[in-house]
């Protein structure tokens, strides 16, 4: 029997998200401060307005003061899981009252999109967007990159937090303490802020030739959508407006950096850095992008699109690349993209939907378990085939010996499979709405992976019903699951609880 | 709270480390480079 929540189970919801809610508003305060620089009044009316919407929330909520403020599982779940709702709902409103989107849903849509790091935009013209709206967009994807949860809990330390952390598709705590980790977090993410936005605007600068300040602007929105595997550009053509190998290269670094998990990052600041190669995880994505990379260069080969090694490269590692991380860049247009079809499309949907590492901000099933898949596979098949009291080895080594059992199998599994069903719901919709198999496919992919490379199916005048599929495919996807079965979970015993 | 390992991100050996992860990063990019190179000079034979 299901029990119903009492008022004290709204209260402890309410508090923390009320104290998230006034994390996110101070972080407001960074597009307000930049359209007030740049004289650009109406959005500045649009990002006062929001900032204050999260700051009267996040006051009520504050206001509502349970009697105990520790948070058990099942709560700390509800307040993620409506938080990945609230913020981008809220975070809309600067995008709704640009006059950028045909309809208000639209613009929460790219807000949702931003928020997953997914980088699919309905946005009608890029290039003419206020730089401060530019700004939010792509710090939209770095605080959802980053962990919105991960950014409250620097702030306020305390009990439940790891519930919050985990809820938010972390698993990894690398320090002893949760808050310890999430500095830790922010350290590996300063110093590629640094050595990300100094590279690519030296580049921009020297290279591009453009002004300082428009090079520093467009390396802090690459570094952003960047290492945060977001995908969202300044510019409508993506990379591809660079027309630069070395500037493809500094980003590239960024969207391997950013779908590597943090304890990799830890293991490689810190050391002993040859015992991270021995990780099951590092091995499974190696051997997963050298895979996709052999197919999509194939299937682009047999095209005869690049008939050159410099072009075939080039064109293959970046997309590959940004498929498999997670991240949506692209260096060819959509429509360009949809006719590579064959192998090639097929290289890039299977690195999409594999994803990159576990605690990264990178989506997909993840190389972890796809590597304990595999191996739960081989273990089954020398099960059948060695003698019947033969003992079968699962340990496997990640940051240390660790072993397979049927639990873990169990959990893999459920997840890899939930990942599957939430790809074929959009897909589904999509044929439902006449889009080829093809297409279809690849789009509802990128969107429930957070991915955001498209072959034209996201467009301004897509169904009302498939936007609203691939928004949920975003927020189910990149909450991994467990939190939003938590809120189903929640919402039906209050409303049949006893 | 945090300890004297937290803090010693803030030091000097702190920002070295990371320079160090950021080299390391580029060198993986380069190798995978340098894999998808070999592989387009053998598909594009083969072809």
């Amino acid at each position: 029997m299901l029990i119903r929540p009492v008022a004290e189970d709204f209260k402890v919801i309410g508090f923390y998200m009320g104290r998230i809610s006034l994390v996110v508003a101070a972080a407001s305060l960074l597009p307000l401060t930049w359209a007030g620089l740049a004289r650009e009044w109406n959005p500045f009316g649009s990002f006062l307005l929001m900032t204050g919407v999260f700051a009267l929330l996040g006051v009520i909520g504050v206001g509502l003061a349970p009697r105990k403020s520790e948070l058990d599982w099942s709560h700390g779940m509800v307040v993620v899981a409506l938080t990945w709702l609230l913020v981008p709902m809220i975070g809309a409103i600067p995008l709704v009252l640009s006059g950028h989107f045909g309809r208000p849903l639209d613009a929460l849509f790219d807000a949702m999109s931003g928020l997953t790091t997914t980088g699919l935009s309905l946005l009608g013209d890029v290039d003419h967007l206020a730089s401060s709206l530019n700004f939010w967009r792509h710090f939209l994807q770095f605080l959802g990159g980053q962990g919105i949860i991960l950014a409250a809990l620097t702030i306020f330390a305390g009990t439940g937090g790891i519930t919050l952390y985990i809820g938010e598709a972390r698993d990894e705590r690398i320090l002893p303490s949760v808050t310890s980790t999430a500095r830790f977090i922010w350290a590996v993410s300063v110093v590629h802020l640094i050595f990300g936005v100094t590279s690519l605007g030296l580049v921009g600068w020297l290279v591009l030739g453009f002004d300082l300040d428009r090079s520093i602007f467009h390396g802090l929105m690459i570094f952003f959508a960047g290492f945060d595997t977001g995908g969202f550009a300044p510019q409508s053509t993506s990379i591809g407006y660079y027309h630069s190998a070395i500037f493809e290269t500094v980003t590239a670094l960024l969207m391997v950096a950013g779908a590597m998990s943090f304890g990799l990052h830890y293991a490689l600041w810190r050391g002993p850095r040859r015992s991270v190669f021995a990780n099951l995880e590092t091995r499974t994505i190696l051997s997963t992008f050298g895979f996709t990379m052999v197919l999509t260069l194939l299937g682009l080969a047999a095209t005869g699109l690049f008939v050159n090694v410099a072009g075939l490269t080039r064109q293959g590692l970046f997309q590959v690349l940004s498929a498999h991380t997670g991240t949506g860049f692209s260096t060819v247009p959509s429509a360009e993209l949809a006719k590579w079809g064959g192998l090639a499309f097929g290289g890039i949907a299977i690195a999409m939907a594999l994803g990159g590492m576990g605690s990264s901000t990178a989506g997909g099933v993840k190389s972890l378990r796809i590597g304990l898949t595999i191996k739960a596979v081989i273990n089954q098949i020398k099960q059948v085939l060695l003698p019947e009291h033969a003992l079968v080895g699962t340990a496997y080594h990640q940051s240390g010996r660790k072993h397979l059992t049927p639990s873990l199998i169990q959990s893999v599994m459920v997840i890899s499979l939930l990942y599957v069903a939430l790809y074929l719901l959009g897909a589904g919709i999509g044929m439902a709405y006449g889009i080829p198999l093809q297409q279809s496919l690849f789009e509802s992919v990128s969107a429930s992976a957070n991915v955001g490379l498209s072959v034209g199916v996201t467009d301004p005048s897509m169904p009302i019903l498939l936007e609203l599929v691939y928004m949920l495919q975003m927020w189910a996807g990149r909450l991994e699951f467990v939190a939003v079965f938590s809120l189903l979970g929640f919402v039906y015993a209050w409303v049949r609880g006893k | 709270m945090t300890g004297p390992r937290d803090r010693r991100w803030l030091s000097f050996q702190g920002l070295a480390g990371g320079l160090t992860l950021f080299t390391v990063e580029a060198l993986i990019v380069l190798g995978l480079a340098a894999v998808a190179w070999l592989l387009s000079v053998l598909i594009l034979a083969i072809l």
